[in-house]
C-alpha cells in the first residue's frame, strides 16, 4: 500500500486543527520516535514550538494520538525559522541551499563531491547548466535568481560538466554516430556525391541522469555537510522500502521511502518538452519545485541518489551511482 | 489439511521471507523491462516501476495522468502472473522554481 500517500490525505484534512492547537508550529510526515530511537512506523509530526504537560494544556490544544488510523509524534522543534535559511546567502554554503545557472530561477545545491581530490558542486543539469543551454565556465549563483542572487555580489561557482538531457523527438545527439557521419560525408563530396549520411538513431536511448558539477571558485566557499541533516557517510544502492531524507531550497528537511525501483517515466521540462528517463527511483511526496538537486540519503547519511522531478503524488530521483559514473566523481 | 500433513508442512524447509522477496524483485523487474516499452506508449501512462502490492508481494506500479475510466478499465490487472497496481500520479515535472 501507498502508506505515505495515505498518510498525505489525512494529514491534509487535519492540517488546519492541527495548526489551530496552541504552539503547533508545522506538520509533516515522518518516523515515530519512542524513547529517542526512530521505529520503522511512518507517522504526522507535529512540531511545537516547546513539549509542556497534558496537564498545562487545555483540551483544545491537546494533540490527538492518532489521526484517521495513523499515529501522531510531537516533537519540539522551537519557533520555525529554518525554512527561511534554504533561499539565504550562506558562506561556506551547505547542501540543501538555494543555487541556480544565473539564468534559470532556482534549484538546490545537493552536495559537495570530488573529482581528483578536487571539491565540485552537485546538481541538475537544469539547475547549473540551464537544461543543457549553457557553457562550461558560466556563472552559477547562490543563492539562484529568484531568490535574490547577483553576478555581482553572489557568484559562487562556475559550471564544470553537464550530462546532456536528450528530449523526445530529438535526433541523435550521440557524438560517435554523428562523427561517423560527418567523416563519410567528407569522403562523399570528394567524390562528388550528392548523396547525404545523416546520423540516425530508431529512438534516442534513454536518459539515466539530470546531471552536473560546479567548480567553486574557492574551496572554502562550499560546505561539506548538509543543511539540517548532516555530513554525507559514503555512498549506498537505493533498494525498495528504504527510508530517505533530503535538504531541499523549497521544502527543507523531508522523509520519505523508496516505493518503486527500476523506474521509466516520461518528465516535462517546460515549453512542451518532455525527456524520457529509465532505471531511476521513485519516492512519495517528498518535494516541490526548487528542491531539484537534493542529494537523496539513507538513514545512515549515505547518499543514495539524486532528486530532480516530481508530481504532486511522486518524487523522482536518479540512481547516484548513474550521476557519479556519467560525470566521474565521488563522495 | 490432515494433523499429520500440518505437522510435515510446518517442518518443512521454507526460503526465507527476505530470499523470497528478493527473488521474486528479480521475476517483476525481467517482466517489467520485455513491457515497459508498450506500457509507456499507452495514453495516460506517465510512468512504470517495481513496487509492493499492499500485502508486500512484489508488483508493477503504472502511474497514471488523471484518466478517464474507460482509458484506466483498458490497463491490465496483471502481466505475466504479476500484479498490476495503478496508481494516478498526475504529470511529472522537473522540480527547479515554476
Amino acid at each position: 500500500m501507498d502508506t505515505t500517500g495515505g498518510l498525505a490525505v489525512a494529514l491534509s484534512r487535519a492540517r488546519e486543527s492541527l495548526h489551530d492547537r496552541g504552539n503547533v508550529v508545522a506538520t509533516g510526515i515522518g518516523y515515530k520516535v519512542t524513547g529517542g530511537v526512530r521505529t520503522a512506523d511512518l507517522a504526522i509530526i507535529c512540531s511545537v514550538t516547546e513539549k509542556q504537560p497534558l496537564t498545562a494544556l487545555s483540551a483544545d490544544d491537546v494533540i490527538p494520538p492518532d489521526v484517521d488510523g495513523f499515529p501522531t509524534d510531537v516533537v519540539a522543534t522551537g519557533p520555525i525559522t529554518a525554512l527561511a535559511v534554504h533561499v539565504d546567502r550562506m558562506r561556506p554554503a551547505p547542501g540543501g541551499v538555494s543555487i541556480g545557472h544565473h539564468r534559470i530561477t532556482a534549484g538546490t545545491l545537493g552536495c559537495v563531491v570530488h573529482r581528483s581530490g578536487e571539491p565540485l558542486i552537485l546538481s541538475n543539469n537544469h539547475v547549473l547548466a540551464n537544461s543543457n543551454d549553457a557553457l562550461p565556465g558560466d556563472a552559477i549563483l547562490q543563492p539562484g535568481p529568484i531568490d535574490g542572487g547577483t553576478m555581482e555580489t553572489d557568484l559562487i561557482a562556475t559550471l564544470d560538466r553537464f550530462i546532456p538531457i536528450v528530449m523526445a523527438g530529438e535526433s541523435s545527439t550521440c557524438a560517435f554516430a554523428n562523427g561517423v557521419a560527418a567523416v563519410a560525408n567528407w569522403f562523399a563530396r570528394l567524390g562528388g556525391s550528392n548523396a547525404r549520411l545523416l546520423a540516425v538513431t530508431e529512438r534516442a536511448a534513454d536518459n539515466l541522469v539530470d546531471a552536473a558539477t560546479a567548480v567553486p571558485l574557492s574551496p572554502d566557499l562550499v560546505s561539506a555537510t548538509v543543511y539540517g541533516v548532516g555530513d554525507i557517510a559514503g555512498q549506498a544502492r537505493a533498494e525498495l522500502g528504504m527510508p530517505v531524507v533530503k535538504s531541499g531550497r523549497t521544502t527543507g528537511v523531508t522523509v520519505g521511502e523508496i516505493l518503486q525501483v527500476d523506474v521509466t517515466v516520461d518528465v516535462g521540462y517546460g515549453a512542451g518538452q518532455v525527456a524520457r528517463f529509465s532505471d531511476q527511483v521513485m519516492a512519495g511526496a517528498m518535494s516541490q519545485g526548487g528542491d531539484s538537486g537534493s542529494a537523496i540519503l539513507d538513514a545512515e547519511h549515505r547518499i543514495v541518489g539524486l532528486l530532480f522531478a516530481g508530481s504532486e503524488r511522486t518524487t523522482v530521483i536518479n540512481r547516484i551511482e548513474h550521476a557519479f559514473g556519467a560525470l566521474e566523481i565521488g563522495v | 489439511m490432515n494433523l499429520i500433513e500440518a505437522v510435515i508442512a510446518a517442518f518443512k524447509p521454507r526460503p526465507s521471507t527476505r530470499e523470497h522477496r528478493g527473488a521474486a524483485t528479480t521475476t517483476t523487474t525481467e517482466v517489467l523491462s520485455r513491457n515497459a516499452e508498450r506500457l509507456m506508449r499507452t495514453k495516460g501512462v506517465m510512468s512504470v516501476g517495481v513496487g509492493r502490492t499492499p500485502e508486500g508481494e512484489p508488483a508493477i506500479v503504472i502511474g497514471t495522468d488523471r484518466m478517464d475510466a474507460e482509458a484506466a478499465e483498458a490497463l491490465p490487472g496483471e502481466i505475466e502472473g504479476i500484479p498490476v497496481i495503478r496508481h494516478q500520479i498526475g504529470h511529472v515535472e522537473a522540480q527547479d522554481v515554476r
